[in-house]
């Protein structure tokens, strides 16, 4: 990673909001990933389960943290991306992403800690990246 | 819920699979990237593809007479170089049952049309048993 200054360990990313999702915004998720799980459009369903209003969908938060890495450095390629879905973040909810970056080497990479909170503050996803250069991308 | 034993994998595929244009856009803007010229396949894009009817039978026949429903429990994605807009791809994918905790992992692998290797993904599904009020499947 040559000539790239990397990121100190114990950076953080500005935190990057995002939502409240409604009804509409579900829909259009849905129609777009294929993901026709419907307990994320009935309310009805929701409740069922448990929820006061329908969940949003897990991989349309985890999918958000690219565009806020991408924004925070757009030279480093996002060679990985997990997400561990904790809690549900319900339609309605502003939900707020951050990331910390935990180590940072000319050869490894950059690798980020990533969390999604709801409304409630409590973790919705702990997730981690792995940002590097396309050529540092080992098979 | 009956505790169910370990499956062998049940594999799908290849399949083929593009990223086709229009569909990249429509899932860019619905996970908050900019409008822009870039020509960027989102690394969580392929879960587009996990939602193909050949990977949603699969995953029925898995649950096939249990009352049960499958969460979303976690995703990754590790890329061994970015995807382009306009290629087609190879997805091959496999199908394991685990016992304890319940859960479905689908394991899934991306491979140009020359048999480099782009993406591994990995999906893990809960089981969770369906609760009385819901009624019938999904």
């Amino acid at each position: 990673m040559s000539g790239a200054r990397l990121p100190a360990v114990g950076e953080r990313l500005p935190d990057w909001r995002i939502g409240p999702f409604d009804a509409a915004a579900l829909a259009a998720y849905a129609t777009a990933s294929g993901d026709a799980n419907r307990l994320h459009l009935d309310d009805d369903l929701a409740r069922a389960i448990g929820f006061p209003a329908p969940p949003v969908h897990g991989m349309k938060l985890l999918a958000a943290f690219e565009p806020m890495l991408s924004a925070w450095r757009r030279d480093l390629f996002l060679a990985r991306l997990a997400g561990k879905f904790v809690q549900p973040v319900l339609r309605g909810e502003a939900v707020t992403l951050s990331g910390r970056v935990l180590r940072s080497s000319p050869r490894e990479g950059v690798f980020l800690r990533l969390l999604a909170y709801g409304e409630a503050r409590a973790p919705a996803i702990v997730g981690e990246a792995l940002m590097t250069l396309p050529r540092k991308l080992h098979p | 819920m009956t505790a169910e034993p370990e499956s062998a994998e049940t594999r799908i595929g290849p399949l083929r699979v593009c990223a086709d244009e229009e569909r990249v856009i429509r899932y860019r803007r619905e996970i908050g990237f900019p409008d822009t010229l870039e020509k960027i396949v989102p690394v969580a894009f392929p879960a587009v593809w996990l939602t193909t009817p050949e990977i949603d039978a699969a995953i029925r026949d898995f649950l096939a007479g249990e009352d049960a429903v499958p969460v979303h429990e976690s995703q990754s994605f590790h890329y061994f170089a970015p995807l382009r807009i306009g290629e087609s791809y190879d997805l091959t994918v496999s199908l394991r049952r685990e016992a304890e905790p319940p859960r479905l992992a689908v394991n899934a692998s991306l491979a140009t049309l020359g048999g480099e290797t782009r993406l591994h993904a990995e999906t893990l599904l809960r089981i969770v048993p369906r609760p009385a009020s819901m009624g019938g499947a999904p």
